[in-house]
């Protein structure tokens, strides 16, 4: 049964279909959800609620492509996270003037792994975090995470350049920790 | 800066997206598909139903509460009033016509409306007899109470003395004059005649056979 096939039974009321699609997209989305909120049994919580949410709102959901029904998850998963975030009142941002746009090095991002991405950015404050996921991962505009999170697009754009600089840094410890093990 | 941002997206994406779990956990689907499940049957689907149930009774309540007010009002009694039958002077009609569906009659000189609130009039050409006697009364009352009685004389001292409820205004024919029916071409004029709580117009004077009633539709009546 295809994934297609599982969205109309599932629209059917169908909890073997349900299961299926959560068995196909439940790790997947625990990694969207892990990326934002960094305690592995919250972002669990917030996986959770988003199926929930997926599985109530199913019946207007029309089934194109993979790739929509990901973005769609992606979407209720993120809005979960911040939801989530936004409770902890944890966005204590300090509004700041834009920072200078730092790219980070297309080579460096090839040298690391993706779990050692997704490490290093686990470990990145939560506004850097948040604004780096919903920026550089996401593609979202500065515009929309600043409406989303309630800060100016100043903020937003100091907040991603303060966690590209941080996580070149992470990087390049880590780079040269490997080096150190090397010569060792 | 968007093209930037376009290059940057796909590479981050392009290597996290691959991510499915980190070699360091174990994530149990099962244990969370039953807590998934657990987290469904608490779902208050119940409480939409009890909302359901609360917003039906609340329309319910707000439907009959206009029932429940006006049969307390059903419960006193009803005083008919006596349809005074007034002293009326005797239209002048025209020959042949048949006065028992004529609500309002015109003379020569002047339109006299006659309506009562009660139903609707029905002029005719008969005689009311007086309904009581004087004699009767007399008779069948004791002495004592037969001085105290009033002496009744005739029907139309009683109709005199009930109470008028509603005048109508009294429009001469002249007035009326001018308005013509666009319809029929009919150049009589028509003249509003209360009938209940219609207003019925007419230029039937009961004389024709094609007989026209308008009845005028307003949100006051």
């Amino acid at each position: 049964m295809n994934i297609a096939e599982l969205i109309i039974e599932a629209k059917r009321g169908s909890t073997a279909a349900e299961k299926c699609l959560f068995d196909l997209f439940a790790r997947k989305m625990l990694m969207v959800c892990r990326r934002y909120v960094k305690n592995p049994e919250d972002a669990e919580e917030r996986m959770l609620d988003g199926f929930h949410n997926f599985f109530k709102s199913i019946g207007t959901f029309t089934y194109q492509h993979d790739a929509a029904l990901m973005a769609w998850l992606k979407k209720i998963m993120i809005n979960q996270c911040l939801m989530f975030l936004r409770k902890k009142n944890v966005f204590t941002i300090v509004t700041e003037s834009a920072a200078e746009n730092i790219s980070l090095d297309e080579d460096m991002l090839d040298r690391i792994s993706a779990t050692e991405i997704f490490q290093l950015i686990v470990q990145l404050p939560v506004g850097y975090r948040t604004v780096f996921n919903l920026y550089s991962i996401e593609g979202m505009p500065h515009a929309e995470i600043a409406s989303l999170l309630n800060i100016s697009e100043g903020t937003s754009k100091s907040q991603l350049s303060k966690a590209k600089a941080l996580l070149q840094k992470m990087i390049l410890n880590k780079e040269q920790g490997y080096a150190r093990q090397q010569q060792q | 800066m968007q093209g930037n941002n376009n290059n940057e997206t796909q590479g981050w994406k392009s290597k996290l997206d691959g991510l499915e779990s980190l070699s360091a956990e174990d994530f149990d689907l099962q244990t969370s598909w039953q807590k998934l499940e657990n987290l469904r049957v608490k779902s208050p689907r119940k409480k939409k139903a009890a909302w359901y149930w609360l917003a039906a009774a609340c329309l319910l309540a707000v439907i009959s509460l206009p029932f429940f007010f006006n049969s307390g009002k059903n419960i006193e009694p009803m005083v008919k009033q006596a349809i005074p039958l007034k002293n009326i002077e005797q239209p002048v009609t025209n020959g042949n016509a048949d006065t028992n569906n004529v609500i309002a009659v015109a003379s020569s000189s002047e339109i006299k409306i006659i309506s009562k609130s009660q139903a609707p009039s029905v002029v005719s050409a008969k005689k009311y007899e007086p309904v009581l006697q004087k004699d009767t009364i007399l008779k069948e009352a004791d002495p004592v109470v037969a001085t105290i009685l009033p002496t009744v004389t005739d029907t139309f001292q009683l109709m005199a003395a009930a109470p008028v409820k509603k005048k109508l205004k009294v429009v001469p024919y002249n007035e009326l004059v001018g308005s013509t029916d666009s319809l029929t071409g009919d150049s009589r004029p028509y003249f509003p005649v209360k009938f209940r709580t219609k207003e019925i117009y007419t230029n039937n004077t009961g004389s024709g056979k094609d007989n026209i009633i308008r009845i005028k539709l307003s949100s006051q009546n």
